[in-house]
């Protein structure tokens, strides 16, 4: 086998492995309760799988590299029997079963995760034709009530005639809302208010973006991980959007009155046949935590992954000898 | 029945069709009359009337040399369609999806949201 395929597979191995360990600690780790703080820490332990692989894999290589740099010929001489991360001298052999598995999970990781990219590409191209439906009635309306309540959205707004209660921000380079007549017909201007300032709150956060990383993000996780960790961090998200909310339009209670008269709108549309509906409705913790006023959380300890990598990074030679000695095990 | 989600309008398209909803019946020529600020050649719009056309969304009738066309649809059916094209699929859970949606479209259980109620007016006469 080729030394450069080899060290890829290898250099996959661990990502994979350090990866999916991670993994573990962003699906089960405790949340702090404010919402705010509560997002930030989701964002973290969503993304720490994906750092965590890289770091590892970094600090793995790093002896390998200083070594290459300097121009010294083999940096492990007194290595033993086991494999060189080295690029200069590494080690070539018959492929081993794990060399097989891993390029079928590189490979299937990096369709996975390019097939979801190319759906949030075309994705945002769907929705432009939106504009073609746009209802300047209601959207009059709308307005009329932004306008009125003093709430601003940071970009494109189209009102289109459906019955179902359709109220989303779609698009990550320039995110638009999405509201459906029905919701303009049927809710009362403060009501309105709310879902937009909510609306408004994601694209302020760049939750758009963010949503996008961590969705692919969580292809990398281990398997069942990723989706559990990203719907951690969206959870979060809805409610410190609630939050953000509230501040706009002073007042929990209308946040949370808003949320239940949606939740009506949209239990009416899942009752019509045809449309489908499933899982359990996320209203009960939204309401209840919007109704909450939760103090800023100090919680140092929050870092310790991130702290624990770092100096893990110190300890390279270290972790070197020790991913050295566990693929070689892997060889055989 | 035309195909809307598969295709949907260009900028010249929906322009025509503009037109041919606010004054059908029309040949090309007044087709092409009404959109003489766009300095179009003639075969253009000619063309761009024939693609609408085979999409399903122009139906024509022969008189004397020149076709005449109409709408299908109308506007507000055409509008319809074309947002049932483009949210029909979309996944009923937001979390999951590529768009952020205020609530999730999933039923909640009519006792949690009569408790949520109870709970909202405690909170306001709490406050009174």
């Amino acid at each position: 086998m080729n030394a450069s395929i080899g060290l890829a597979l290898d250099a996959t191995t661990i990502f994979v492995g350090t990866a999916w360990g991670l993994s573990f600690v962003g699906a089960l780790a405790p949340l702090p309760a404010a919402p705010a703080a509560r997002t930030r820490e989701a964002l973290r332990l969503a993304l720490l799988p994906v750092a965590g692989g890289m770091l590892v894999v970094a600090a793995a290589f790093w002896p390998s590299l200083v070594t290459w740099f300097n121009g010294v010929a083999d940096h492990c001489v007194a290595g033993g029997a086991h494999p060189h991360l080295c690029w200069l001298h590494a080690t070539e052999g018959p492929a081993a079963w794990h060399d097989g598995l891993m390029a079928l999970l590189a490979a299937t990781l990096l369709l996975a995760v390019g097939w979801r990219a190319l759906t949030w590409a075309r994705a945002g191209g769907r929705f432009t034709c939106l504009a073609h439906a746009h209802d300047e009635r209601r959207a009059a309306v709308l307005a009329e009530a932004l306008r009125a309540g003093d709430v601003v959205f940071p970009g494109p707004v189209w009102v289109v005639p459906a019955d179902r209660p359709w109220c989303f921000v779609a698009g990550v380079r320039r995110p638009t809302l999405v509201v459906a007549s029905s919701v303009v017909d049927a809710l009362a201007p403060a009501d309105l208010l709310v879902a937009v300032a909510h609306e408004a709150a994601h694209v302020r956060r760049g939750d758009t973006r963010w949503r996008l990383v961590v969705d692919l993000a969580g292809f990398l996780h281990a398997p069942g991980l990723g989706r559990r960790a990203a719907r951690r961090w969206a959870d979060a998200a809805e409610s410190a959007c609630d939050e953000a909310a509230a501040a706009t339009v002073g007042s929990r209670l209308a946040v949370a009155e808003a949320l239940v008269r949606f939740q009506r709108l949209v239990n009416g549309a899942v009752a019509q046949p045809g449309i489908p509906f499933g899982g359990d409705a996320p209203i009960e913790a939204r309401v209840k935590a919007v109704l909450d006023v939760h103090a800023a959380a100090f919680a140092p300890l929050r870092a310790w992954p991130w702290v624990a990598l770092a100096l893990l990074f110190f300890q390279a030679d270290g972790i070197h000898e020790v991913v050295e000695a566990v693929l070689g095990a892997l060889h055989g | 029945m035309p195909d809307i989600s598969r295709r949907p309008l260009g900028d010249l398209e929906r322009a025509i069709m503009d037109i041919v909803w606010s004054s059908a019946p029309l040949t090309v020529h007044a087709v092409a009359e009404a959109l003489a600020e766009r300095s179009l050649a003639y075969n253009t719009v000619m063309t761009t009337l024939d693609r609408l056309f085979k999409k399903g969304l122009l139906e024509r009738e022969k008189t004397g040399q020149a076709f005449l066309y109409r709408p299908r649809l109308d506007r507000a059916t055409y509008e319809r369609l074309l947002v049932a094209a483009v949210l029909e699929d979309l996944p009923t859970a937001s979390r999951d999806a590529v768009v952020s949606g205020f609530l999730d479209f999933v039923a909640a259980d009519e006792d949690t949201l009569a408790s949520l109620e109870r709970l909202i007016e405690e909170r306001k006469r709490g406050r009174a």
